[in-house]
């Protein structure tokens, strides 16, 4: 009993060190990737500085590709890219490539939609005094959503937290494997069980953090 | 010093194209108030944006102190921007911002140091007496004290051009009052040339030096604010301004069977003539004043009485037509 208890403990720790560093990872990588590529589809839309109706169209049309292929199946797709980017198919480091990727075109549409909150009128301000687009994008842009990217970034872990599971797949282990590994394959609901209150309680963790940062920018 | 000539915006919608402003032309002077009035849709905020080219004309040209700014890009677009504020009906504020952020903004768009920023927003808060304020932010702060933000960002670089789009719009009629106090304040220390765009005549009569009036798309009628006011030639125009001047009266007046009645307008220098006193001490006949207004505009006066001749048949006739030698302007309602 007590070796069983042992065991789960050291099972859990490292499922939970694998869930950080998929989640970690790719949460990075929609930071990065992301926001300019939210910021690029909001700015070339109709009527904005940036207009530009082709660039947009294209953009726009490989976010929606991304973000209509079912997990499961881009994670097997994109095999062959994980294999020259990471060297490997297997493990958590393999498992954020495609997480990254779907996390990458989800954060995207909901910084665009972040940035649309942005009224138009205090765009039309800014570029009424003279700002280059770049400049409208750092001291107005940026400034003025950040409430709304952080509510994003927010929904994107907690959407990671959940993919992380199907990771398992390509073995990339994490929290939500364990949980189908003890309690689907193995029948062992008690283990199936901890686990999957422990997510809760991560899940909210995550939550309320970016509900708490997101309110404190929050100045309207 | 800026001058509109024949100037056209289109826009595409759905397929069909929309005439917002139709072949509009406008010189205004250094230094002057300029109002544009009209009803919303009228075209008006189309218009003013050409000046400093957030809307780019489909046709015609705008020329600053001439020179023709109409096909700028890049640099140039951004220095004449820079030469020109803007104020809002809606504020458009910066809301992460504070006051002092949202000030200090147009002067880090204009590159100016740290050390200049810090010295010139304080002044610009000075000036439209948020100096308390620094460190709001604008949900903290009430409409009147918005639109002054407003004012102090656009005044930041020192422009020789206000546009103002609708500045009072948003606001209560004792806040318009101390808005409109200031922005003619700034006018004359600053000698900064203002268009104001609104559909309120009373922001007109308050501030503006000279008007045009548009209607849908086109500028109807344009003169100094006495010329409009005192003279409207077109219908619509007659309208805006009979809002202002509405003398009606009880219907019990009209149907009673007292004397004439006359409406008399006054105009220019003859409202302060002792028309009426005269008409008494001449003629004989009794006058009852039952409905009247003055305003003054600038220092002029314009003026409307309604009154009531009683007296002989011959008598009031010779009243009337004294009156109308005097003043121009007289209409027998009964």
């Amino acid at each position: 009993m007590n070796d069983s208890i042992h065991e789960l403990l050291q099972d859990l720790v490292k499922a939970f060190g694998e869930t950080f560093q998929m989640v970690g990872i790719s949460l990075t990588l929609s930071i990065l990737v992301g926001i300019p590529l939210g910021l690029f589809l909001f700015v070339t839309e109709r009527g904005l500085f940036l207009q530009n109706r082709l660039l947009n169209a294209f953009s726009g049309l490989l976010v929606n590709i991304i973000r209509s292929v079912p997990f499961v199946i881009l994670l097997v797709l994109v095999l062959p890219l994980t294999q020259k980017l990471v060297g490997s198919t297997i493990g958590p480091g393999a498992a954020s490539v495609p997480l990254s990727i779907a996390a990458i075109a989800f954060y995207a549409r909901l910084v665009q939609s972040a940035l649309c909150e942005v009224s138009r009128g205090v765009i039309e301000a800014a570029m009424a005094t003279g700002a280059s687009p770049l400049q409208i994008i750092r001291h107005v842009l940026l400034p003025e959503s950040l409430p709304g990217l952080f509510r994003g970034l927010t929904v994107t872990a907690v959407s990671l937290i959940g993919y992380s599971a199907m990771a398992g797949i390509v073995g990339g282990g994490g929290v939500g494997d364990l949980a189908i590994r003890f309690g689907y394959y193995r029948y062992e609901t008690r283990i199936m069980l901890v686990t999957v209150v422990l997510l809760i309680v991560l899940v909210q963790v995550v939550q309320s953090i970016g509900d708490r940062l997101a309110n404190r920018m929050d100045r309207k | 010093m800026i001058e509109l000539k024949g100037i056209h915006v289109e826009f595409r919608s759905n397929g069909n194209i929309i005439s917002a402003v139709k072949d509009a032309s406008l010189k205004i002077e250094r230094g002057e108030v300029f109002g544009i009035v009209g009803a919303s849709g009228a075209g008006k905020s189309t218009l003013l944006r050409t000046i400093n080219l957030l809307e780019r004309p489909t046709g015609g040209s705008v020329t600053i102190e001439g020179v023709d700014i109409t096909s700028f890009t890049g640099g140039a677009l951004r220095d004449l921007r820079l030469q020109t504020g803007m104020i809002f009906q809606q504020f458009n504020l910066i809301h992460t911002g504070t006051v002092y952020a949202n000030v200090a903004f147009p002067l880090k768009v204009a590159g100016k140091g740290g050390q200049e920023i810090a010295r010139r927003v304080p002044e610009l808060l000075a000036l439209v007496g948020l100096e308390e304020k620094a460190d709001a932010y604008p949900a903290q702060l009430s409409g009147g004290q918005k639109q002054r933000v407003g004012i102090a960002r656009a005044l930041a670089n020192s422009p020789r051009i206000l546009l103002c789009d609708e500045p009072t719009s948003a606001l209560d009629l004792e806040t318009t009052a101390s808005i409109l106090d200031l922005l003619r304040e700034i006018n004359q220390r600053l000698g900064i040339t203002m268009v104001i765009i609104t559909h309120e005549m009373a922001v007109v009569k308050a501030i503006c030096d000279r008007v045009a009036v548009m209607h849908s798309g086109e500028i109807i009628e344009a003169g100094t604010v006495y010329e409009i006011f005192a003279g409207p030639r077109h219908e619509y125009t007659r309208q805006l301004v009979s809002r202002t001047f509405s003398l009606e009266l009880p219907p019990r007046l009209l149907g009673g069977n007292g004397g004439r009645i006359v409406k008399i307008h006054y105009r220019g220098g003859r409202a302060e003539e002792p028309v009426i006193s005269e008409t008494v001490r001449q003629f004989g006949v009794q006058v009852n004043i039952l409905h009247g207004q003055i305003e003054y505009i600038g220092d002029n006066p314009l003026g409307t009485l309604v009154a009531e001749l009683v007296g002989e048949q011959g008598q009031v006739e010779n009243a009337t037509s004294f009156i109308c030698r005097s003043t121009n302007a007289v209409e027998v309602i009964r």
